[in-house]
């Protein structure tokens, strides 16, 4: 037999707590924190109006009650947890994971966007975002004029909103790796595949459950 | 810690037993014994056994005393048991 050599455990630093927190909390813990996170960027975002009207979607502008805020997160939330349950059973060598953990790191995977929302009450954000709407209510297809410091302030919330969306992804990733125990490019493409279904699945969830609650 | 060898460092033919011996009375006893299994696994993955062991087989209470998340540990373990799998002649 020959000596092997498996990766130690996590170190727990703020790398690991920001790029691979699963490694260190899951189950119960992630779960009740994960929810609390979703409950606080839906109160939040019922302030700025900005919509997470999809898994992997942000967008600013509906006025609409604080339920449809809460109810948005929690259904991005169950919408892949179940996407991927089902990508889990299909591909992990194993099939004995906890489904806590797989619900509770995908619950907790989604707090980058409550650092979208905190950045959504920039004042500058809010008065150009809202000349960019009348504009787009009008049916007009021009730039509106603002000062400098309201168009740069626009720029950094669209940019940290794209940073923001594309660590989620890759929160998420980690959080079906470590739940399921999956592992190589199979699992990649399941995960791929299976955050685009949910895409999809939570659109129409979206459009056709809640929007016609309003 | 000097490293326990398990292959032969010649050919990479795994290594067995021939010969043990009694530090207390210096009595020796010569035959073909092979290595526990346990061997083969890196002193990291040996520790973790015996931590695993030591917490009566409780994942969560591992989980717990190391300061990492439950899927971690049983993560671990099942690298663990696949390299055992891997090493089974």
């Amino acid at each position: 037999m020959t000596e092997t050599e498996s990766p130690k455990l996590p170190r727990k630093n703020l790398l690991t707590w920001l790029w691979n927190p699963f490694a260190i909390i899951a189950g119960g813990p992630a779960l009740t924190s994960g929810i609390l996170i979703i409950l606080a960027t839906g109160y939040l975002a019922s302030h700025t109006h900005t919509h997470f009207d999809g898994v992997l979607d942000t967008h600013v502008g509906l006025r609409a009650p604080l339920w449809f805020f809460l109810a948005e997160g929690i259904l991005n939330w169950l919408c892949l947890f179940i996407v991927l349950l089902i990508g889990g059973l299909l591909v992990a060598k194993r099939r004995s994971f906890r489904f806590i953990d797989l619900l509770g790191t995908q619950a907790l995977a989604r707090w980058p966007f409550l650092i979208t929302t905190l950045v959504t009450f920039l004042p500058g954000f809010k008065s150009f975002n809202a000349k960019l709407l009348t504009i787009v209510n009008q049916g007009k297809i021009t730039f509106p004029s603002a000062p400098a410091s309201e168009i740069i302030t626009f720029v950094f919330v669209t940019f940290l909103m794209i940073v923001v969306t594309v660590w989620f992804v890759a929160l998420a990733w980690k959080s079906f790796r470590i739940s399921c125990d999956v592992r190589g490019w199979k699992a990649i493409t399941v995960f791929a595949i299976g955050i685009i279904i949910a895409e999809v699945l939570s659109k129409f969830a979206f459009l056709f459950v809640l929007l016609p609650m309003l | 810690m000097i490293k326990f060898p398990t292959r032969c460092p010649s050919c990479n033919s795994g290594l067995v037993v021939r010969k043990l011996s009694c530090d207390h009375c210096e009595t020796e006893v010569g035959g073909t014994f092979p290595l526990p299994r346990l061997t083969g696994l890196s002193p990291d993955d040996q520790d973790f056994i015996l931590s695993f062991v030591e917490s009566s087989g409780s994942l969560k209470e591992m989980a717990t005393r190391l300061g990492v998340s439950y899927p971690t540990v049983r993560n671990r373990l099942n690298e663990i048991i696949d390299t055992l799998k891997d090493k089974t002649p």
